[in-house]
C-alpha cells in the first residue's frame, strides 16, 4: 500500500519533473513529466586497477505514464539535455513509481 | 641515481604502448586515480609482484639473481551501442603485437611473454558500458644480487 495516490505523484512530477518524450519502436512518441537524474560515481574495482569515472542516468516516472510494452532498448528525450538516450532497464517499485534506467546511444 | 630494473620494464612496456591506434598517447603508469572520459579509452601499465631466486649456490654479490616480474597491462574503455568486449579484444591485439617486438624491452628482459588475461564487462550500469581487460605478462630478466639497476 502506497501514501500517494497515481493524482498525488502528478501534481509532484509537475512541479518538480522534466519533459520527457518516449518513443517506442515505430509508435508516436509518447510525452509525460519525470525526474531526470544523473549522478557521478566510480565504478566497481577491478582487481587493483582504479575506477572508472562514470554517471548513472536515470528517470523517475509514474509507472502509468509508460507506454504498454516499454522495454530496453526505447528512445528517451529529456528537455533541457543534449543526450541521446536509450532505456537500458525499467525497475517498477510498486508504489506507482519506476525508475529508468538510462544510457548514451552514441 | 639510475632506476630499479623494474622501473626501467615498466617505462619500456608504457613507450611500447604509446601510440596504438586505439588508445594513442593514453597509457598511464602505475595510476592510482579514477579514470574519466577524457582519458578512455586508456592503458594502463603497473609492476605488480616479482619472484625471484639464485640460479646458483655462493655468497658472491655479483651472482646474477633470476627474477620473474609481473607486469600488469589494463585495457580500459567504455562502450556505447555495443558490449565492449570487440574494443577490449582489438586493444589486447594492439598492446600484445606492440609488446612482443618492442626493442626497448627487449633490451631489458630475457623474455616477456603473456601468461593471462582477465576481462570485467559486468554489466554495470552506467551511462556508457564500462569494461577492462587485465593482461599479466611476465618478464624474466637478471640483475647482480647487490645491483637491482642493470641487467647480469
Amino acid at each position: 500500500m502506497t501514501v500517494e495516490t497515481l493524482a498525488d505523484l502528478a501534481v509532484y512530477l509537475a512541479d518538480f519533473g522534466v519533459a520527457v518524450t518516449y518513443t517506442q519502436g515505430a509508435n508516436p512518441p509518447v510525452q509525460f513529466k519525470a525526474i531526470f537524474d544523473e549522478p557521478t560515481v566510480d565504478s566497481h574495482s577491478f582487481h587493483d586497477a582504479p575506477a572508472v569515472i562514470q554517471s548513472l542516468p536515470a528517470l523517475m516516472a509514474r509507472t502509468a505514464d509508460l507506454p504498454a510494452g516499454a522495454a530496453k532498448g526505447d528512445a528517451v528525450a529529456v528537455a533541457g539535455n543534449a543526450g541521446a538516450w536509450i532505456v537500458r532497464g525499467i525497475y517498477p517499485d510498486g508504489t506507482g513509481i519506476a525508475r529508468v534506467d538510462l544510457e548514451l546511444s552514441a | 641515481m639510475t632506476a630499479h630494473l623494474r622501473t626501467q620494464i615498466r617505462a619500456a612496456a608504457a613507450a611500447a604502448l604509446a601510440g596504438l591506434p586505439t588508445t594513442g598517447a593514453r597509457v598511464f603508469q602505475s595510476r592510482t586515480v579514477p579514470t574519466a572520459d577524457a582519458d578512455l579509452p586508456a592503458l594502463l601499465v603497473y609492476t605488480r609482484t616479482e619472484r625471484s631466486g639464485f640460479d646458483a649456490m655462493g655468497t658472491d654479490t655479483e651472482r646474477p639473481l633470476r627474477r620473474e616480474l609481473s607486469l600488469w597491462i589494463v585495457a580500459v574503455c567504455r562502450a556505447t551501442d555495443a558490449e565492449p568486449d570487440d574494443t577490449l579484444e582489438q586493444m589486447c591485439v594492439e598492446a600484445t603485437a606492440a609488446l612482443a617486438v618492442n626493442p626497448g624491452l627487449a633490451a631489458l628482459v630475457l623474455q616477456a611473454e603473456l601468461v593471462s588475461t582477465e576481462f570485467d564487462v559486468s554489466g554495470e550500469r552506467a551511462d556508457r558500458r564500462p569494461g577492462r581487460a587485465g593482461m599479466t605478462w611476465r618478464g624474466l630478466y637478471r640483475t647482480p644480487a647487490g645491483d637491482p639497476t642493470s641487467p647480469a
